[in-house]
């Protein structure tokens, strides 16, 4: 619950600006090209009494590689640490047919096509639980046998990175002739 | 022989960059994007769609092989030509 509110994930989603901004950039009158152009964002509002469904727990799980090396004059060891992942993971139970879920469900497929191009953020607001832009880590579902009901894990990691615009491939005009130029 | 030539890259600057090989990936006009692996032995050489074209081997400017050719020029720019 956020201020009285239901537990809320929204999606963000922004598009890449095509290479014609970098054209736009010699006008004079436009002083700034957007590279990345943000979509209004996209909130699930998680309501029991509005979709009957229901956050059944959360947690957040926090790992770091750590790597120590002993010395041979056995003095203190050196502990070098890489951060792995830090996530928070939302189990929410809802029934099958509930729009929440359906849209919640869709959303997830579109985030899957974007994973590559990084053109999402997530964000989930739960109390003291809360992600701001992170990315996705894995989202699941299962039916809970003998009811109608839909059992939904979602894994939101922290660090959501800028999209960037792959390099472009450089177009090279071909001429005709015995040798070029000839 | 009628060829369709690219620039694909500079001999000089290749030399320069101390590489051994390098794939250059170029969008060829007519023909789409296109991978070209670029290596130096004892000549400069380039392989495009599995043929390998040696830089002015056998003192052939262009050397012409299976409808492909490579081709310097002065200022050590090197093209690819494509049978048409």
């Amino acid at each position: 619950m956020l201020g009285g509110l239901d537990p809320v994930i929204i999606f963000q989603f922004s598009k890449l600006a095509s290479s014609v901004g970098q054209s736009l950039a010699r006008v004079p009158v436009i002083s700034q090209i957007p590279t990345v152009i943000e979509q209004p964002p996209i909130p699930v509002y998680l309501s029991e009494q509005l979709f009957n469904i229901v956050i059944a727990g959360t947690g957040k799980s926090v790992d770091i590689e750590t790597d120590t090396e002993t010395k041979s004059d056995g003095s203190t060891p050196d502990v070098n640490q890489k951060g792995i992942q830090s996530s928070v993971e939302v189990n929410i139970e809802g029934k099958a047919n509930s729009v929440a879920l359906v849209l919640l469900s869709s959303l997830i497929d579109v985030v899957y096509e974007k994973a590559s191009s990084k053109e999402y953020a997530i964000s989930f607001l739960y109390g003291a639980t809360t992600v701001f832009r992170g990315v996705l880590h894995s989202f699941s579902t299962e039916t809970v046998e003998g009811t109608d009901k839909l059992a939904i894990k979602i894994s939101i990691s922290k660090g959501s990175k800028n999209p960037t615009k792959p390099n472009e491939v450089p177009v090279v005009p071909g001429a005709v002739g015995t040798i070029p130029g000839g | 022989m009628q060829y369709r030539w690219f620039k694909i890259f500079n001999r000089t600057e290749f030399e320069a960059l101390g590489l051994a090989s390098k794939t250059y990936t170029l969008n060829l006009e007519g023909f789409g994007q296109k991978e070209i692996l670029v290596t130096k032995g004892v000549a400069v050489g380039m392989l495009y769609d599995d043929v390998f074209l040696s830089l002015e081997l056998n003192d052939l400017n262009p050397f012409e092989m299976d409808d492909r050719a490579i081709y310097v020029d002065e200022d050590d720019d090197v093209y690819l030509g494509v049978a048409v």
